[in-house]
């Protein structure tokens, strides 16, 4: 399979070529700003490359015939899941002193230290007593998961075997209560849970979560994941290395306006599928676990750290294009649905969809040839003008057209999932659900594989 | 008709060992006939990959172009703050001389602008060459966006201040090295007082170029070739002239071949120091003069009446030569053409001296057009003017005397004020 990510083994050399343009440019700069310096009456300052950014779109996948890599000229849906969008700047910094210098190219060589950093409201090193409390009996690191819920976090959702699907077996614990086994899918826990990763999007990263993880050493134990982790941390590496060389072979008519350059930012996220393995799945036939993955590479105190940190895949908590998708909504529901949800009215149904859109959750649970299948979650919070809360699943077929400004979402097949005015004791349809559990095998996979080596 | 472009020559080419190639495939298995199709392949992938270059560009030209954009604004910024800043100072004189107040004509705030910052960004699809380029692939038209990835490349160009000791020991290292800088798109010509007040400019230290220093700014400058000499031969010898205009000409030329120096007159000159650390003070040093320095100017210095006959004196040069040129007669004396163009134009200018009963010495120092900087010796006896000195025509050398020579002018024009009053 490491054939597949040949086209990532050539980052390095992008990386590289940023690094020279930029000095490239730097020299040129400096040149003609001293060439003006000399000649013009008044000049008193140079030009200088503050910094030089490149955004990449790539995909990391490759058909029978064809290795696609910065450009596609077909669009080929089945590598989609298999992309990255790379940001590197490459930025002027103040001049270390000598001692710094000397310690940062001691390091340069020194291995990275991998911190995992996992959204909230996931749990991400359980113990067993964790499991035994708040997961189905008999769960382990190895066939489950668990959730942390709810603004308080002190609501617990244990998943165990969550690659089989409906078959899964849940607990739902609400601290203070008994945990209960959850037969079927019941609204309220996975409401709880969409919310709570809603809210873990939203969040910065919090480093307290960060779990320090290691690759293998061992080649063979490789996966896809580490392969592509290796690749990305070696593009970062290879700057650093080509800036460090720049800055001994700087050249002396300009040493006094020599500036150090430094990457300050380098940071990726990948939309991958995986099988159980760790290996990449670009045949949408074949069953795989989507999941995005964040690796941000930089230097901390010498040291070189690469944050990794999970994100469940195609989960709009904010942005344009869930704007257009609510605005869409707006338009296009069905009068059938308005008046079973009791807003045949227009302004009504606006109001509602303006009070519930700061908690609005959208997520893709299927792909078609031609729309995506996607559910949205609508909760409003309840207040006293408003009564109690309302929570409203709508599942929806949308066409999408994220390259236009702003984003274009057609809606068909709008049809009501769930509405809590119907009563709390409804349990999700299995569309849903499936996707839920599958979120929460994608997640279990990604732990394991990504922190084998810790096991 | 126009020439092939090298592309066309390439199909030109490709077509013709098509036609060979034709020609051979009657004996398709024969050696010919494959190495025809070798050849014909070999040129097709050249055609190829040229077409193909023709669409990519490398990143770090694209790097190159705005780092010279940017230049290049600057530049062409220099020159219209220059404009703008003339402009301003012109009107003030005017207003000035109407009796107006100034500052209701200049701009309070003139001053020169400058391009704080450039950050350019591309839009453009990637791809990685062999040579380990970077290479930018353009879009060709319409469909290319949609259906490549759209990269993303930007360029942020900051100015930063220069450390205040780095130009001074850029611009000693470039005389020492004797290198001659780069040619400046700003013109010279439009420099005023105001814009060589620039602090950094004016605590620039002296030159230590190897080009003539014609005139000694210091008590130090005893090994200085010039100049104004009372020794100097009462008939210059028709060698010093031509060395002298050979040293304009020469850019490299620090041997200017001027007589030794005379000690009385370099004495004389050297007290009318000039600090060269502000034009602010030029002002100043017309009292100087006309205190401390009066009585050894006042016994060189022409009076009034003095100037007019050393006028009347160059005007009968020039009609003899008129005259001479409307006889038919060879044109000898091709160095009146300065004193036509210049000195004449700027009489009132001009600084005269006395040097015994039949040398007079005139200085005229300009700024219109281009710093210039002239030394005639007019013999009154028998009659003759010759140019001893010009400056060079060079940039570098004009710059670091333009202070003199608007000094010279300033000297000139009060001479002439003065003679005329004390006249009154």
């Amino acid at each position: 399979m490491t054939a597949v990510l040949a086209p990532l083994e050539e980052l390095p050399t992008t990386t590289t070529a940023l690094v020279r343009a930029t000095l490239h440019a730097q020299q040129g700069l400096l040149e003609r700003s001293t060439a003006r310096l000399l000649s013009a009456t008044l000049s008193d300052s140079v030009w200088m490359v503050r910094k030089a950014s490149l955004q990449l779109h790539f995909f990391i996948a490759r058909s029978a015939e064809q290795v696609l890599f910065f450009f596609a000229r077909r669009a080929l849906p089945e590598v989609r899941p298999l992309s990255v969008q790379l940001a590197v700047t490459v930025e002027a910094a103040p001049q270390p002193t000598p001692t710094v210098i000397s310690e940062a190219t001691q390091r340069l060589s020194a291995p990275p230290i991998h911190l995992l950093t996992v959204p909230s409201c996931l749990v991400a090193q359980p113990s067993a007593q964790d499991f035994a409390q708040h997961a189905p009996p008999g769960t382990t690191a190895e066939d489950g998961i668990l959730f942390r819920m709810g603004t308080d976090q002190r609501s617990y959702l244990g998943i165990r075997h969550p690659a089989r699907g409906l078959s899964a077996q849940l607990c739902y614990h609400q601290e203070g209560q008994p945990a209960t086994m959850l037969r079927g899918f019941p609204v309220a826990p996975f409401l709880d849970l969409a919310q709570s990763i809603r809210g873990a999007l939203l969040e910065p990263d919090d480093a307290s979560q960060a779990l320090p993880i290691q690759l293998p050493h061992d080649p063979g134990a490789l996966s896809d994941v580490h392969v592509s982790l290796f690749w990305l941390i070696e593009g970062f590496r290879l700057m650093e290395a080509g800036l460090m060389e720049s800055s001994h072979a700087q050249a002396s008519p300009f040493q006094q306006l020599a500036v150090r350059y430094e990457p300050s930012v380098y940071q990726a996220e990948l939309a991958l599928r995986l099988n159980q393995q760790g290996f990449f799945v670009s045949d949408p036939a074949v069953d795989a676990v989507s999941l995005g993955l964040r690796v941000c590479v930089l230097r901390e105190r010498g040291s070189l750290l690469v944050r990794l940190t999970l994100l469940p895949p195609d989960f709009l908590v904010q942005g344009l294009l869930r704007d257009s998708f609510l605005q869409a909504l707006k338009q296009s529901t069905p009068l059938l649905i308005r008046k079973q949800l009791g807003f045949l009215d227009d302004d009504a149904w606006s109001a509602f969809l303006d009070s519930a859109q700061d908690r609005a959750v959208i997520f893709r649970v299927e792909r078609t040839r031609s729309a995506d299948v996607n559910v949205v979650i609508l909760s409003t919070a309840s207040s006293r003008t408003e009564g109690s809360s309302r929570q409203i699943i709508v599942r929806c077929l949308a066409q999408v057209d994220a390259q236009a400004s702003p984003p274009s979402v057609k809606l068909s097949d709008v049809a009501l999932r769930y509405d809590s005015a119907q009563g709390t004791s409804q349990t999700l349809d299995d569309e849903t659900a499936r996707y839920f559990v599958r979120l929460a095998s994608a997640f279990q996979i990604w732990l394991r594989v990504l922190n084998q080596s810790n096991e | 008709m126009p020439q092939d472009t090298a592309l066309q020559t390439q199909i030109l080419m490709l077509r013709t060992e098509l036609d060979r190639l034709y020609d051979s495939a009657a004996l398709p298995s024969g050696s010919s006939f494959r190495k025809k199709y070798e050849e014909v392949a070999a040129l097709w992938d050249k055609l190829r990959s040229q077409i193909d270059k023709s669409n990519r560009g490398d990143i770090a030209d694209f790097f190159d172009a705005i780092g010279s954009g940017v230049i290049g604004a600057q530049k062409r910024l220099d020159l219209a703050s220059q404009d703008y800043v003339l402009s301003a100072l012109r009107k003030q004189a005017a207003g000035a001389e109407d009796g107006s107040t100034a500052t209701e004509a200049v701009t309070p705030n003139a001053s020169m602008f400058r391009i704080p910052r450039v950050t350019a960004e591309l839009k453009c699809s990637i791809e990685t060459s062999r040579d380990k380029k970077l290479n930018l692939v353009f879009y060709s038209d319409r469909s290319d966006v949609k259906e490549l990835h759209q990269q993303t490349i930007s360029l942020e160009v900051v100015a930063v201040p220069v450390p205040p000791d780095y130009l001074n020991q850029l611009r000693a290292r470039a005389a020492s090295s004797g290198t001659e800088a780069p040619p400046s798109d700003a013109q010279p010509q439009q420099k005023s007082d105001a814009e060589d007040q620039e602090p950094g400019e004016a605590e620039d230290p002296p030159s230590q170029s190897p080009r003539p220093q014609i005139f000694s700014l210091s008590d130090s400058a005893a090994g200085q070739p010039l100049a104004l000499s009372d020794e100097l031969s009462d008939e210059p010898s028709s060698d010093s002239l031509t060395e002298a205009e050979d040293a304009g000409d020469d850019d490299d030329d620090d041997g200017f071949a001027a007589p030794a120096q005379p000690s009385r007159q370099k004495e004389a000159y050297q007290k009318t120091h000039i600090d060269p650390a502000s034009d602010s003070q030029v002002s100043h040093l017309i009292p100087v003069i006309d205190g401390a320095g009066r009585s050894m100017l006042s016994q060189t210095l022409l009076a009034a009446r003095e100037r007019d006959e050393v006028l009347t004196l160059i005007l009968q040069l020039c009609e003899e030569e008129d005259q001479q040129k409307r006889d038919g007669q060879p044109d000898k004396s091709s160095n009146l053409r300065a004193v036509r163009n210049f000195l004449i134009p700027a009489w009132n200018r001009v600084l005269l001296f006395a040097s015994g009963p039949n040398l007079r010495f005139l200085l005229l120092g300009t700024t219109d057009k281009r710093p210039r900087l002239f030394l005639w010796q007019l013999q009154v006896q028998p009659q003759s003017l010759q140019l001893l000195y010009k400056l060079p025509k060079q940039k570098a050398a004009q710059k670091q005397l333009r202070r003199i020579q608007r000094f010279v002018e300033e000297l000139g024009q009060q001479q002439d004020i003065t003679v005329l009053r004390s006249e009154e």
